[in-house]
């Protein structure tokens, strides 16, 4: 191994294009800013590498994305809170748009009609 | 490979050196960091550590492994300890942190949830709920 992921700090945007992204680091630099959730950004042919559960909590769009690698099947990006409120641990992102961007090391939680939502979407093949 | 090596650059050498790491007491562990120090060195799974008396901070959500274990640790304020817990609805767990072989002794977890197989998450709900609860009255 001699590859090493480096990120730079990644500013306000609200627009963010052709860059590696880690998304920890962006919700970093957004509770710097005082506030708690990723919101109203649009993120054009990114790649966005976690290890990260992003909850879209509202708003989010998703526009010829690659969501991940889900061997086959999308459940495989999916993990439902067990709660009855809210989720803990994950990245809360509001009113963002991702066009054409790849997402890797990201799983997906949220709301039940969410998750309904993306289980309907067609894995990659195996 | 773990080892730093002197045709490594200083933050790749400073990554090595993290990985290679068994043990991390009194200090604040930025879990995504941690992850993507081992993901660099080529090894998806945080394992062979033990954490004492560390703050453990997300965002983050840890897939519990084999071997890892949570010994008098505060778990972090939620009204309802499930809120801790996500249940993967595949047979694989994409965007969780592995950590195996680990042990966290009274640490404090900060913005951490928690995931693992669906067989014993039920069965694990129990005991983090009750770790919780300890946390919560500490």
């Amino acid at each position: 191994m001699s590859d090493t992921l480096t990120f730079q700090a990644m500013g306000p945007g609200p627009v963010y294009r052709g860059i590696e992204l880690w998304l920890p680091l962006l919700l970093h630099e957004t509770v710097l800013a005082g506030r708690s959730v990723i919101e109203g950004k649009t993120f054009i042919e990114c790649r966005i590498h976690g290890p990260a559960v992003l909850i879209p909590v509202s708003g989010c769009a998703f526009d010829g994305c690659n969501l991940g690698d889900s061997h086959g099947d999308m459940r495989n990006l999916l993990l439902k809170p067990m709660g009855p409120s809210k989720i803990v641990g994950g990245i809360a992102m509001k009113d963002c748009r991702f066009e054409r961007c790849d997402f890797l090391a990201i799983g997906y939680s949220g709301t039940p009609e969410f998750l309904a939502q993306m289980e309907t979407i067609p894995g990659l093949p195996k | 490979m773990t080892e730093p090596t002197s045709t490594m650059s200083a933050d790749e050498a400073f990554g090595r050196a993290l990985v290679a790491r068994t043990t991390f007491e009194k200090e604040a562990v930025w879990l995504p960091s941690l992850a993507v120090h081992h993901m660099n060195a080529g090894d998806p799974v945080i394992r062979g550590k033990t954490f004492t008396d560390c703050v453990i901070e997300g965002p983050a959500v840890i897939a519990i492994l084999d071997g890892m274990i949570l010994d008098g640790c505060n778990l972090g304020a939620t009204g309802n300890s499930r809120n801790l817990l996500l249940k993967p609805l595949g047979d694989k767990i994409v965007g969780a942190i592995g950590i195996a072989d680990s042990r966290f002794v009274r640490c404090r977890f900060v913005q951490v949830g928690f995931t693992g197989n669906e067989g014993y998450l039920e069965e694990m709900a129990g005991d983090l709920i009750d770790m919780a609860k300890q946390g919560e009255g500490a």
